[in-house]
């Protein structure tokens, strides 16, 4: 791609971008942009005690599952329009940003106090439901290379896990397909359910993030999640997101273990052509480096780069205010990319397998949450 | 036509790879840093 190309695919970006950041403006309001005038769609659900008390404190309909509806209708109902294609494709970009970003929340201080507890509770999980997901395909009679896939999206973080998964497994591209589509049918009822599931047991916001955290298949539908039940504000920082995302990171990082653990199970399930594995490619070149900007923001808030945490400094007001918009417009592409003809396509034996295993990992993270972590 | 616009939806991506997209993400992070550090 010479530099004109990329000079020209950036210009076409921006209408995109720009679609996503009026439909974030009208899910989240516009008082940032000093337009108090429009306060968003979210505020007009609390225009009697009945729709507040339906929309708001039991669906958690905010403003991140706004705009991820809005962007699921846009894509399904309307269609999208080509000159937006290009932009929606930047919307992981917007959501690695705010991951970065996000970092501003967390001092090293946060993470140490996680330390033992939660690296053993995820470390434990990983692993069982890898194992649950495998003994389970093999029960079924699901191709290894099938059931290789969904067990890392249902142990680690969905989609990414899969794709990091893929060429260490010498996955075919349909079982790539049915794998992702699997792994995000679940993950969008997820999304859904478990902040009502958490309202109705009586989570608190820290019990919630350790649930979803570690029951949630997505990174992406952790942070939504984890925002439903407990909005992020620039005077309230979620605790369950703050949570939720400490655990995800712990779980991506034994992804190149799990990567490594499946390449060895398939090699030895499957038939191949060719007698040798080249995983090399799949685990150094499929890490997620943009972690190391999320550890590097932990890092100059924990030494006070950043001004004070509490109360929070005018800087970290800023960054907050500045991450919560990047979620709000990646959120909105990653509704835009849905389609639902590719949700149907979850179906037969990997949507089975899939859908025991999340649901096998979500009712015992609930369980081991509500029986071991107080608060 | 249906198939049009179905490449259409297929447009070559922003980013090459998903790590240079990390990459890119790394560095509009810093360059948000630098300017809240300048600001404020």
């Amino acid at each position: 791609m010479d530099s004109d190309n990329r000079l020209q695919i950036i210009i076409k970006s921006i209408p995109g971008i720009l679609l996503m950041l009026a439909i974030a403006v009208f899910t989240r309001g516009a008082a940032d942009f000093g337009f108090p005038q429009w306060p968003g769609v979210e505020s007009f659900f609390a225009i009697n005690d009945f729709t507040k008390w339906f929309l708001i404190d039991i669906l958690h309909l905010n403003y991140v599952l706004l705009c991820i509806i809005t962007g699921m209708l846009i894509r399904n109902v309307l269609s999208v329009p080509n000159w937006a294609v290009t932009g929606i494709k930047t919307s992981s970009l917007f959501i690695k940003l705010g991951v970065i970003l996000l970092g501003s929340m967390y001092s090293v201080v946060d993470v140490a106090r996680l330390g033992g507890t939660g690296i053993i509770i995820v470390l434990v999980f990983v692993f069982l439901t890898i194992l649950f997901t495998l003994w389970l395909a093999q029960k079924m009679d699901l191709d290894p290379t099938a059931a290789a896939l969904l067990s890392a999206g249902t142990a680690i973080c969905g989609v990414s896990a899969i794709i990091a998964a893929a060429p260490a497994v010498r996955a075919k591209t349909t079982d790539v397909v049915f794998s992702i589509a699997t792994i995000l049918s679940f993950g969008l009822v997820f999304l859904f359910v478990f902040p009502i599931i958490g309202t109705l047991v009586g989570l608190t916001p820290h019990q919630f993030g350790i649930w979803a955290g570690t029951g949630i298949l997505n990174s992406g539908q952790i942070l939504a999640a984890c925002l439903a039940f407990d909005p992020e504000t620039a005077e309230h920082a979620s605790t369950s997101l703050k949570t939720g995302q400490i655990y995800n990171l712990i779980r991506v990082i034994f992804l190149p273990f799990v990567v490594l653990i499946l390449a060895v199970f398939a090699s030895r399930s499957a038939h191949y052509e060719e007698d040798d594995i080249n995983i090399n490619t799949s685990l150094s070149s499929r890490f997620p480096v943009f972690v190391i900007g999320f550890l590097a923001m932990v890092f100059l808030t924990s030494f006070g780069l950043l001004g004070q945490t509490s109360p929070p400094s005018p800087e970290l007001i800023f960054i907050r205010k500045l991450y919560s918009w990047f979620f709000a417009i990646g959120l909105t592409g990653l509704g835009m990319q849905i389609s639902f003809s590719e949700l149907r396509k979850a179906e037969g034996k990997p949507l089975a397998v899939g859908a025991a295993a999340a649901v096998f990992k979500a009712v015992l993270a609930l369980i081991v949450v509500i029986l071991f972590i107080n608060e | 036509m249906p198939d049009e616009k179905n490449k259409e939806h297929h447009l070559m991506p922003l980013f090459a790879t998903e790590r240079l997209e990390d990459y890119v993400a790394l560095s509009l992070a810093l360059v948000i840093i630098i300017l809240v550090l300048v600001l404020f």
